[in-house]
Formats: C-alpha cells, sequence, structure tokens
C-alpha cells in the first residue's frame, strides 16, 4: 500500500490563483465572489484528492476517513442551500 | 472601506504569523472597532462570519509550506476534523441565535485568554506523549464549537489537544492543526451564509491581506524582537477585551 499524501504543489498553485484573483477583485469588484468561492473550494479539492488517492493506493481506512468528511460536508452545503432558501 | 478591510487583514496576517496567532483574535474586535470608523458598523456574528474566510485564509498559506515540509499528518487530521466541523456548526449555529452581546462577552473572555497566553505561552511536548487521551475527540468538538461561535481558527485549543492529549509532536500538532481549520471554517461559511451574516464582498479584501502577509510575516519572523511584539499585543488584546465586555454588558466607557 503506497502512502497517500497531496502533491507538493496543490496548495501552492491554489493560493497563488487566490492570490490573484483577490488583487485583481480590487480592480474588478465582481471577481471577489470568484475569489473567496475560490479559496473555499481549495481545502475541498484537497479533500477529493486525498480520496481518489486512497481509493488508488487501496488505503481503505484512510478512504474511509475522508468519504465521512465529504459526507458531513456535502449534507452541511445541502442544509445550509435550503435553509438559505427557506429565509 | 476596501483599504480599511485590507488593512485589518494585513495586520491579521502579520500578527498571525509572527506571533503564531489565529487571525481571529484580530480580524473580530478590528472589525467590530476599526469598521465603525469608516461608517459602517456589523453585529459580532457577521465579523465571526467574515473572519471565517480569514481563518480560511491563514490555513491555505501556511498548509503550503507545512506541506513540503512533511509536518501535516493527513491520516489523524481527517479523523479529527469530523469533530472540529460538528463542533463548528453547533459552534456556528450558536453564533447566530445567540443575542450580540452574549457573543460578545464570550469574545471579549477569549482576548484575555489569548493574552494571558501570549504573556505566558503555553505548555508543550516537542515529542509528545506515547498514548493518545479518550478525551481527544471531546477537546476537538469543543475547539470546533468555539471556532463557529467565535470565529477563531481554534488552534489554541486544537494544538494543546493534539500534543499534550493526543501524544503528537508539537510541529505536526500545529501543521495538522493549520491544516484542518481550512475545512472546518468551510463548514463555518457555510452555516454562517445560510444565515445571511457572511459578506463575501466584505470578506474579500480582509483574505487578501491575509494572504500576502501570513507570507512576508512568515519570511521576516527572524528579524522581528518577537517579545516586544507579544507585550503589545498582549495590552491591545487586554484593551479590546475590556471595551468588548463593557460594551456587551451595556457600561459606558
Amino acid at each position: 500500500m503506497n502512502d497517500v499524501r497531496l502533491p507538493l504543489w496543490f496548495y501552492p498553485a491554489g493560493y497563488w490563483l487566490a492570490l490573484v484573483l483577490l488583487a485583481l477583485s480590487l480592480f474588478l469588484p465582481p471577481l471577489r465572489l470568484v475569489g473567496v468561492i475560490w479559496l473555499l473550494l481549495i481545502p475541498l479539492a484537497a479533500l477529493i484528492w486525498v480520496l481518489v488517492s486512497s481509493l488508488r493506493a487501496g488505503d481503505r481506512q484512510l478512504a474511509w476517513r475522508v468519504s465521512s468528511v465529504a459526507l458531513l460536508l456535502a449534507l452541511v452545503v445541502a442544509l445550509g442551500l435550503w435553509r438559505a432558501g427557506a429565509r | 472601506m476596501t483599504a480599511l478591510l485590507l488593512a485589518i487583514g494585513l495586520l491579521a496576517g502579520l500578527l498571525g504569523s509572527l506571533l503564531g496567532l489565529g487571525g481571529g483574535v484580530v480580524v473580530v474586535p478590528a472589525l467590530e472597532f476599526l469598521l465603525p470608523l469608516a461608517g459602517r458598523s456589523l453585529p459580532i456574528q457577521a465579523a465571526a462570519a467574515i473572519s471565517q474566510i480569514g481563518v480560511l485564509s491563514v490555513s491555505v498559506a501556511s498548509t503550503a509550506g507545512y506541506i513540503q515540509r512533511g509536518q501535516v499528518r493527513l491520516r489523524l487530521g481527517y479523523q479529527l476534523v469530523l469533530f472540529t466541523i460538528l463542533g463548528g456548526i453547533l459552534g456556528s449555529l450558536l453564533g447566530l441565535l445567540l443575542p450580540a452581546a452574549t457573543v460578545g462577552l464570550i469574545f471579549s473572555l477569549l482576548l484575555f485568554y489569548s493574552a494571558f497566553t501570549l504573556l505566558r505561552g503555553i505548555r508543550r511536548l516537542e515529542q509528545g506523549s506515547a498514548k493518545p487521551s479518550r478525551w481527544v475527540g471531546v477537546a476537538m468538538t469543543f475547539a470546533g464549537a468555539m471556532s463557529g461561535l467565535l470565529g477563531i481558527g481554534g488552534g489554541s485549543v486544537q494544538v494543546p489537544v493534539m500534543n499534550l492529549l493526543g501524544g503528537v509532536p508539537i510541529r505536526e500538532a500545529m501543521a495538522t492543526s493549520t491544516f484542518i481549520m481550512g475545512l472546518t471554517a468551510f463548514a463555518n461559511a457555510v452555516v454562517y451564509s445560510s444565515g445571511h451574516q457572511l459578506n463575501l464582498a466584505l470578506a474579500a479584501p480582509v483574505a487578501l491581506g491575509i494572504l500576502v502577509a501570513a507570507r512576508v510575516g512568515a519570511q521576516i519572523q527572524h528579524r522581528i524582537p518577537v517579545a516586544w511584539l507579544k507585550l503589545a499585543f498582549s495590552l491591545i488584546l487586554l484593551y479590546s477585551g475590556v471595551n468588548l465586555a463593557a460594551r456587551s454588558l451595556g457600561i459606558p466607557l
């Protein structure tokens, strides 16, 4: 079983793209939303990366843990959307 | 207004990286006390909601370096983050339900505690202990609840819990705590957003400031006399804590 890791470029790439989007948003305010949403997506993308990597590596324990986190977050988002719509 | 929000983010990112504080301890009081100078005031819940995006920025900026140094424990992180997310949801819902004065009073206690730990330092084990305690899950849920309620990263609770109760060496505890803060902040931000408290337009300049300053702070850390900075910032925290407590209790200062 291979040791599952995040690639070294993953977070720096997310960081720099977020920085560029948010810096541009100082001049183009509609990009504020895009920049913050991108920032929110970075840990989620890491979660999906680790989930896929752990499934490929046959690391069932890690895959189970990451799937549980993904399910919980999916539930939070679904309930959040429902609650926001209901108000 | 944008310049002020950017300055708040820069201050939070710089002090966070120099003093090892999460951004929330700076962002929330700064939004509460400085934003009215620009003619806009926010309820503390809205400040805590914006601070969640700040915490996320700290997490993204710092995790890159921690992963490169191999200090993040992914397996442990994804196990413990379940507790911090559950706690965070509970804390964020409490933040939406409790009166602003109550949240303000609890936050002022956090400011006093932060000033105290900044001056005294926290107990830490370089190597960690051998046997993890059964209370780690409960303590991490509490850390998550505080992060959701107050808009803080929760590192001040998570790191000692992982280090002293979980047996994780201090550097790995700090790295893993910073890594999981991002996911906890995501869940908290969704809860606050569902309660229409998260203003993404105000959060963006704060996030930008933190992203820039966290990196700069890490590079100039060894050139700054941190002892004096700790003392000065502790006094600011005490002053902010007294003001916030007085305002929450309706006592004019």
